[in-house]
C-alpha cells in the first residue's frame, strides 16, 4: 500500500494574487487523482513541532507533480510560511491526494454546478480543469464570489475557458469591489439562483469555501428545492 | 522523525521552567470545542449533583446568591498550550458539597451537549474545583463554556467542562468522553498524563 | 488454548484470519462510505457528516442528530480510533 507520509519537492512557485501563490509539489513517483481532492502537508520546526493543513489539488501535471493554490490567511500559522517564505528546491512532506467524496469525474451525469468563495475555487478549478481536458460536453457552470478582481485565481484561464468552452459558463461575484458597471455586495440568495441551473435540471452540486459561506449557499440551495443528497460541500474552516 | 522544513518555525512557543512538561504559553485563549456550541437561556439553566439517592439543584439565581469566590490560576491544555494568571470568578465546589452526603469516591461530570469527563471527587474539594461563570472580569462567553464551566486547573483542561449541567457520583473512576478515547484517567500536566 | 473451554465446541467455525480478504474491501477511502449512525439510524456518507477539529483529536458528528460517529486522535505516534457511534459501513464493492 501506498505510504501515508512522503517528501515532495517544491519544484515551481508563481504569484496567483498579492496575497497568495500557487505551489508545484514533484513527488518522487508518478502521482494521480481525482479532481476535487485534496493533500495533507505537514511542516516540522526544528524542535520537531509539527503542524498538517489540508490543500486541494488545483491540477496535475503528469507524471508526477501537482499544483495547490494557497492563500495567506492573516495571524495563520502556516499559510503565510506557504506563501512568502517557501521556496523552489525545498521539501514538504505530503499524504494523498485523499478525499472520495468531494470529488467529480466526467463520467458523471447530469450538469455541473460548481460555486466557489474565495479559494473555496480551487478544487472547482481542478473539476472545471477535468471538465474541458476530457472535452465534455456536460453544461457546466461556475459562480465565483470574491471580494474584487484582484483577488481572483486563474484569473485568465477562466476567462480563456468562459468565452472558448461553450459548454461552461463562468458568472462572478464580487464582493467589496467591482470592475466598472458591474454590482457589489454581499451575495445573496437571489444571486445564487440566478447562476445556478434550477432543481429540475438536477444538477451535482459543489459548494467549497470557507464555513459561514458553504453553510449559507448550502442551506439558500435546499431551501430552493435542490435536494441535500445532490450537494456536496467542503468547508475550509474560519 | 522527520527532517525540518526551511524556515518554518511556527507560532512563538516558549518552552519556560515555570510550565509543566511538554506545554508553551500563549496569549490567546484557544476555542476547543468537539460538538456544536449548546445555548443555555439561564432561567433555563439548572446544575445538579445525583449522589444516587438523591438529587441536589442549583438554578442560576441560586448559585449567585452563594459565596462567589475570585480565582487566578495558570490552565494547561493537552493540545499543550498553557496560559497564565487566568482570571475566573464563580462558587468553589465545596460550598455546593457541603449539603451533599455521599460515599462515592468519584465524579463523572456532566455537561449541556454530550459531553462528560470524570475526576476523583477529592479533585473537585478541598478548593481545587470551581463552578465559573465570569473570565477576566466579563460573563463567560458561550465559546469558552458559558453560562457556567467547571474549572480544576490542576488538571488538564479537558476536565474543566464547558456548559456543565452536573456531577453524578460513582462508586467507580468510569471513563468520560476523552478518556474512553485513549486520554489518561487521571490527566496531572506535570506528570505529563496525557495519554493512557 | 487456555480460553478453549469457553469456546463453543461446534464444528461450525473458522480463525478470524479467513476474514482478511473479505475485509480487504474496505481499505478503501472511507470518506466515501456510507455510514449508519448508531444513535438515530440516520444513514450518509462519512464525507458529509460533520468534523470538529479545535479539539484534543477529531470529532465526527451525524450531520442529522449531531451525536458522535467516531473520533480519530493522534497520541503521538499512536492512533487511536473509536467508532462505537456507528452501527455500519457500506462500501460499494469494486
Ligand atoms: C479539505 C480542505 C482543503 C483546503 N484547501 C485549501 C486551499 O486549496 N487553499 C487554501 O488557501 N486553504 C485551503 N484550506 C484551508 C487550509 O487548510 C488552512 O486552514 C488555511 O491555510 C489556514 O491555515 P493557517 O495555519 O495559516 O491558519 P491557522 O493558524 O490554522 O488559523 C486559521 C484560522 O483559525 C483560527 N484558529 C486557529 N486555531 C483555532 C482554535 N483552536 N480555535 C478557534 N480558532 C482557531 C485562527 O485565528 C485563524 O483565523 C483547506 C482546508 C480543508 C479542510
Ligand atoms: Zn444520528
Amino acid at each position: 500500500m501506498r505510504k501515508s507520509w512522503q517528501a515532495a519537492e517544491v519544484s515551481a512557485v508563481r504569484p496567483e494574487t498579492a496575497r497568495s501563490r500557487t505551489i508545484r509539489l514533484r513527488f518522487p513517483d508518478a502521482v494521480t487523482g481525482i479532481a476535487g481532492q485534496h493533500v495533507d502537508l505537514r511542516l516540522t520546526a526544528g524542535d520537531g513541532y509539527q503542524a498538517v493543513r489540508s490543500y486541494s489539488v488545483a491540477g496535475w501535471i503528469p507524471p508526477d507533480e501537482l499544483e495547490v493554490t494557497i492563500e495567506e490567511l492573516k495571524d495563520g500559522e502556516v499559510s503565510p510560511f506557504l506563501v512568502n517564505d517557501l521556496a523552489p528546491g525545498d521539501e514538504l512532506e505530503v499524504r494523498g491526494p485523499v478525499g472520495g467524496w468531494f470529488t467529480w469525474t466526467p463520467d458523471q451525469e447530469g450538469p455541473l454546478q460548481l460555486i466557489a468563495g474565495g479559494s473555496g475555487v480551487v478544487p472547482l478549478m481542478a473539476m472545471l480543469r477535468a471538465h474541458s481536458g476530457a472535452g465534455s460536453a456536460v453544461p457546466a457552470r461556475l459562480l465565483y464570489s470574491v471580494r474584487g478582481p484582484e483577488q481572483v485565481f486563474y484569473g485568465s484561464e477562466l476567462a480563456v475557458i468562459g468565452q472558448e468552452n461553450p459548454h461552461v459558463t463562468v458568472d462572478f461575484a464580487y464582493s467589496r469591489e467591482a470592475p466598472d458597471g458591474q454590482p457589489v455586495g454581499r451575495l445573496t440568495r437571489e444571486a445564487v439562483m440566478r447562476a445556478c441551473f434550477p432543481p429540475e435540471d438536477l444538477p451535482s452540486v459543489y459548494v467549497c469555501g470557507s464555513t459561514g459561506f458553504v453553510e449559507a449557499v448550502a442551506s439558500w440551495l435546499v431551501d430552493a428545492g435542490h435536494e441535500a443528497g445532490r450537494i456536496r460541500t467542503e468547508r475550509y474552516g474560519g | 522523525m522527520a527532517a525540518p522544513t526551511r524556515g518554518f518555525t511556527g507560532r512563538p512557543r516558549n518552552p519556560d521552567a515555570n510550565l509543566p512538561p511538554g506545554q508553551y504559553a500563549t496569549d490567546g485563549f484557544p476555542v476547543l470545542s468537539a460538538g456544536p456550541t449548546p445555548h443555555v437561556p439561564l432561567p433555563d439553566w439548572t446544575f445538579e449533583i445525583d449522589t444516587g439517592s438523591a438529587t441536589h439543584q442549583w438554578t442560576w439565581e441560586q448559585l449567585q446568591a452563594l459565596p462567589q469566590e475570585n480565582i487566578t490560576a495558570d490552565i494547561h491544555c493537552v493540545t499543550r498550550w498553557s496560559k497564565l494568571g487566568t482570571a475566573w470568578r464563580g462558587v468553589s465546589l465545596d460550598t455546593l458539597f457541603e449539603e451533599v452526603e455521599s460515599e462515592a469516591e468519584y465524579a463523572m461530570v456532566h455537561s449541556y451537549g454530550d459531553y462528560t469527563t470524570n475526576l476523583p471527587l477529592e479533585d473537585l474539594l478541598d478548593g481545587k474545583a470551581w463552578l465559573v461563570h465570569e473570565f477576566e472580569g466579563e460573563a463567560l462567553p458561550s465559546a469558552h463554556g458559558g453560562p457556567v464551566r467547571l474549572l480544576v486547573p490542576h488538571l488538564y483542561f479537558w476536565k474543566s467542562a464547558k456548559w456543565v449541567s452536573g456531577i453524578r457520583m460513582m462508586d467507580q473512576d468510569l471513563p468520560g468522553f476523552w478518556e474512553v478515547n485513549g486520554y489518561h484517567i487521571y490527566g496531572d500536566p506535570w506528570r505529563e498524563e496525557r495519554y493512557s | 488454548m487456555d480460553s478453549a473451554d469457553q469456546h463453543p465446541h461446534d464444528h461450525d467455525h473458522l480463525d478470524g484470519n479467513a476474514l482478511a480478504g473479505a475485509l480487504e474491501q474496505f481499505m478503501v477511502d472511507l470518506t466515501s462510505a456510507r455510514c449508519t449512525c448508531a444513535h438515530c439510524g440516520s444513514s450518509s456518507a462519512l464525507g458529509a457528516a460533520l468534523l470538529y477539529t479545535h479539539a484534543p483529536g477529531m470529532v465526527l458528528r451525524c450531520p442529522t442528530c449531531t451525536s458522535v460517529l467516531l473520533c480519530l486522535s493522534d497520541q503521538e505516534g499512536r492512533q487511536v480510533l473509536t467508532v462505537d457511534g456507528i452501527r455500519q459501513f457500506a462500501v460499494t464493492s469494486r
